[in-house]
């Protein structure tokens, strides 16, 4: 597994113009990309381009998503079970669908006291991620240099923090690190917009988005495949859903320590897994990102007030003579609209078109599989240095900016700071307006 | 400031209360660091290889916003109608610093919390510094919630500083409730019965006497009479003076100047009785309270056999709530704290105090001791926040116990209140 993953992370790094191989292909190799926010993170440590010529990195500004957990409730694992029980009651499964049932007794036992945990997996990845960030970038840790790490005050976030934490305090015992998970800073880690998140999308993307969807739904095969008779069966179990419920079953258990356990991945057919993503990847992008019918396309915005803080807490570093970070943990809800907002690797995409989305590489399982982050790694050539640059890892790997630079994959501070604070103050002036 | 109530000074709790009035905060109060413990020698060149440890959470923010508006509401009513004294006034303003620094931080843990844990994990290094060595495995599960996980989180962060070569586990998940979060609703539901309330209501009525303290806060006792619900403002205005110790405030603000040594020992009596009721052997509700605890206790005594073969040190920390210590300590019968009375007021008299079980930052360390893998003879030591404890077992090297007369006393322990409650459940069923 690990190798596959390592294999698809590579090929699928580029930024979107350049990605290399059909979202089919990559789920062929690995099943997991489907899941989208349930994609897991592999241990990679990535090529990076050398410091630039005289400056060192001396400070990390970071978001990060805790690592691989369990799905929140049982809800989604319900809906499945419920009609293959029901099914099962009238003697209608065939030989694989009476495993199918066993399967799903099986995880749903086994997260039961568990929804919404961190995964071992997940504390694994986020060990992974310490890991390589010394070995990019030691003198940010280095001599009596800092860490200041925040977490939303949902425990999967804050174990992730701390699972971090002890990798820098292991290799580095005298860094000075302080750490919280604290209600009074919910206002920027995880900020939700309420109008938004309650209405989920307005009518007219709703509209889109059920058009979208309508072609690419159902799964007779699956149908035949379980039940012994699909057409008796069809009064009983809801065939959308179930296929759509019963695959996500299976790739979130990838997160878990079922993950050897593929079985339930293995009875559906790639361009199936990938149908599923497609309905996903268009579901994230109009709710979470520029899908204009989606109240103007304006989610990204809901991350302003973290992208302030960002660029505010920056600024108050970027002078001290200690080398240090600022570590925050969330979530993808909160990741992915600052990525659309940032614009990194061209994820700000505009469209009101879903068919779209996709051919323009807007593929959502690149920016927050579980224990997602970005990173900003700042350089200077000393405390006085007045030309400050940075560059921006998207899942540990260099990404683009939708601005000028002369030194990319660099960027000079200043005109960052130009820039986006140019751009939330006219967002704001509007919203006054 | 180094604020240490401990049993070992041999005062009464009157004495030690008076010394330093933050004890009379009870499970409020935060364990001390800093105190230098003394370890006698084992026996025979054994050394210690594994330690278990159920701990509490460090210091806190009240849980609830209520707990800070209450006492704050009651007394700006008074005010807005001129009921405030030039003391009450004050106490008001002191109130409202309290809760500014509480602001969107309640049931989190404090500063000062955090930096208690880091202190008491490097205590619990440098004590026994032949366990935190190349390879050992410490592994820590909190409950699942957040001022727990965080103070696990503090604790690990300072051992993660010690060692590079430490296997280093963190946890906290729901299914490990039914052994680090234990609950019985058949024992909850007996807390209170009849007998147990009116005790408790006779102890209130002799413990509740804060006409002074009415007297210096409001300038009419008509009006408190009248406005003032004074059972549950006196009981939260206190929970607030207790509560400054645990936060930045404490050395600036305090409002134990505010009342006379005996209405500060007459809130701790009202606690104290009531964490022995819920917690504690209290006769009068069966007195097996504590056997909610049997699942840690069996977990302890398990996992100690498991170790054995291990081939590094391991550490096992568990974080749970202060109920769970208290109710483990009394099940475990340490340093007398398994207490039988029906009498209330033998608390006080026989040194079964709160504070001393339970505080902020409590624990059960079991250190388990032995020359090499093949010694068959295991020695435990219990420290009880950090001082070695005394079990009600015999012992030929005390303060250490054979482990085999340990596992062999508990475990007698629990069977036979298995049975009882099979002896219990039988007789409904007949």
């Amino acid at each position: 597994m690990k190798t596959r993953l390592f294999l698809i992370l590579f090929l699928t790094s580029y930024i979107i113009p350049f990605k290399a191989q059909p979202v089919l292909d990559i789920i062929k190799k690995n099943p997991a990309y489907a899941a989208c926010n349930y994609n897991t993170y592999p241990d990679s440590l990535y090529k990076l381009t050398p410091a630039p010529k005289g400056k060192h990195p001396f400070y990390i500004s970071h978001y990060g998503r805790h690592g691989s957990r369990y799905i929140n409730n049982s809800n989604g694992y319900n809906i499945p079970y419920a009609m293959i029980m029901q099914a099962e009651t009238v003697d209608e499964l065939t030989p694989v669908g009476k495993k199918v049932l066993s399967e799903m007794k099986m995880i749903l036992q086994h997260s039961e006291h568990r929804w919404g945990e961190l995964a071992e997996y997940g504390r694994l990845q986020h060990k992974w991620i310490a890991q390589h960030m010394m070995k990019q970038f030691p003198e940010v840790f280095e001599g009596n240099a800092w860490v200041e790490a925040k977490s939303t005050t949902v425990p999967r976030c804050i174990i992730s923090m701390g699972t971090e934490l002890n990798e820098f305090a292991q290799r580095y015992p005298n860094l000075e690190i302080s750490q919280e998970a604290s209600k009074r800073d919910m206002w920027y880690m995880n900020y939700q917009d309420q109008v938004m998140k309650r209405g989920k999308l307005s009518p007219d993307a709703k509209k889109a988005f059920d058009e979208y969807v309508s072609t690419r739904m159902g799964n007779n095969r699956l149908m035949e495949l379980i039940f012994k008779n699909p057409d008796i069966v069809k009064e009983m179990v809801n065939e959308t859903d179930f296929s759509y419920y019963l695959m996500k079953m299976g790739l979130f258990q990838l997160n878990t320590h079922l993950y050897k356990n593929t079985f339930l991945i293995d009875i559906f057919h790639p361009e199936e897994l990938y149908r599923l993503w497609q309905i996903d990847n268009a579901l994230w992008f109009a709710q979470y990102a520029n899908f204009t019918p989606n109240y103007g396309g304006q989610y990204p915005y809901t991350q302003r007030h973290l992208l302030r803080k960002i660029i505010n807490d920056a600024d108050s570093c970027l002078h001290m003579v200690r080398h240090g970070a600022q570590l925050r943990f969330g979530h993808d809800t909160v990741l992915l609209p600052l990525v659309c907002l940032l614009g990194i690797n061209g994820y700000d995409l505009r469209s009101d078109n879903l068919d779209e989305i996709e051919s323009k590489g807007w593929w959502c399982s690149d920016i927050f599989p579980m224990a997602s982050s970005l990173q900003f790694i700042f350089y200077r050539s000393s405390p006085k240095d007045k030309d400050i640059l940075f560059k921006v890892l998207l899942n540990e790997q260099e990404a683009r900016l939708p601005i000028h630079t002369d030194c990319a994959p660099y960027y000079h501070w200043r005109d960052f700071r130009r820039h986006y604070l140019k751009k939330l103050d006219s967002f704001e002036k509007k919203q006054k307006k | 400031m180094l604020l240490i109530c401990t049993q070992s000074t041999a005062q009464t709790v009157t004495e030690e209360i008076k010394t330093i009035p933050q004890c009379s905060a009870g499970i409020i109060y935060s364990l001390p660091t800093g105190k230098q413990q003394t370890d006698t020698p084992a026996p025979d060149g054994k050394k210690p290889f594994y330690i278990s440890h159920f701990g509490s959470t460090a210091a806190y923010y009240l849980e609830k916003v209520s707990e800070y508006e209450f006492p704050i509401n009651t007394m700006a009513k008074a005010d807005s109608m001129n009921m405030l004294t030039p003391l009450g006034k004050d106490v008001l303003r002191r109130l409202r610093f309290i809760e500014e620094d509480a602001i969107h931080r309640t049931g989190e843990l404090t500063v000062n919390g955090a930096q208690q844990m880091r202190e008491l994990a490097q205590e619990m290094i440098d004590r026994f510094p032949d366990i935190f060595v190349d390879g050992s495995i410490i592994d820590a599960r909190s409950i699942v919630r957040n001022h727990c996980i965080m103070s696990m989180q503090e604790f690990m962060t300072q051992i993660a500083r010690h060692n590079a070569s430490l296997e280093l586990r963190l946890k906290s998940s729901h299914s490990n409730d039914s052994w680090m979060y234990a609950q019985d609703k058949e024992l909850e539901a007996d807390r209170f019965n009849a007998e147990t309330d009116a005790t408790y209501k006779a102890f209130i009525k002799a413990n509740h006497n804060f006409k002074h303290l009415w007297e210096s806060l409001f300038v009419s006792t008509d009006y408190v009479k009248e406005h003032v619900d004074t059972t549950q403002f006196s009981d939260m205005l206190f929970t607030l003076a207790s509560g400054i110790q645990n936060t930045p405030l404490d050395g600036t603000i305090t409002l134990y100047d505010i009342y006379t040594p005996e209405e500060i020992m007459q809130h701790w009596r009202l606690h104290n009785a009531k964490n022995y009721i819920c917690y504690g052997s209290f006769e009068l509700n069966g007195g097996n309270q504590p056997f909610a605890q049997r699942a840690p206790l069996w977990n302890l005594l398990h996992q100690g056999d498991s170790i054995k073969e291990q081939d590094h040190p391991v550490v096992h920390l568990r974080y749970s709530s202060r109920g769970m210590v208290m109710e483990l300590v009394c099940l475990m019968e340490l340093n007398d704290f398994g207490l039988k009375t029906a009498d209330l007021n033998q608390l006080e008299k026989q040194g079964w105090a709160n504070y001393r079980i339970a505080p902020f930052g409590s624990s059960v360390q079991v250190v388990y001791y032995r020359k090499d893998k093949s010694d068959d003879d295991i020695l435990i030591k219990v420290l009880l926040n950090g001082e070695e404890a005394r079990l009600p077992i015999k012992t030929d090297c005390a303060p250490y116990y054979h482990c085999e007369d340990v596992k062999r006393y508990y475990l007698r322990k629990l069977y036979a209140h298995e049975k009882l409650r099979f002896d219990q459940k039988k007789d409904k069923n007949e």
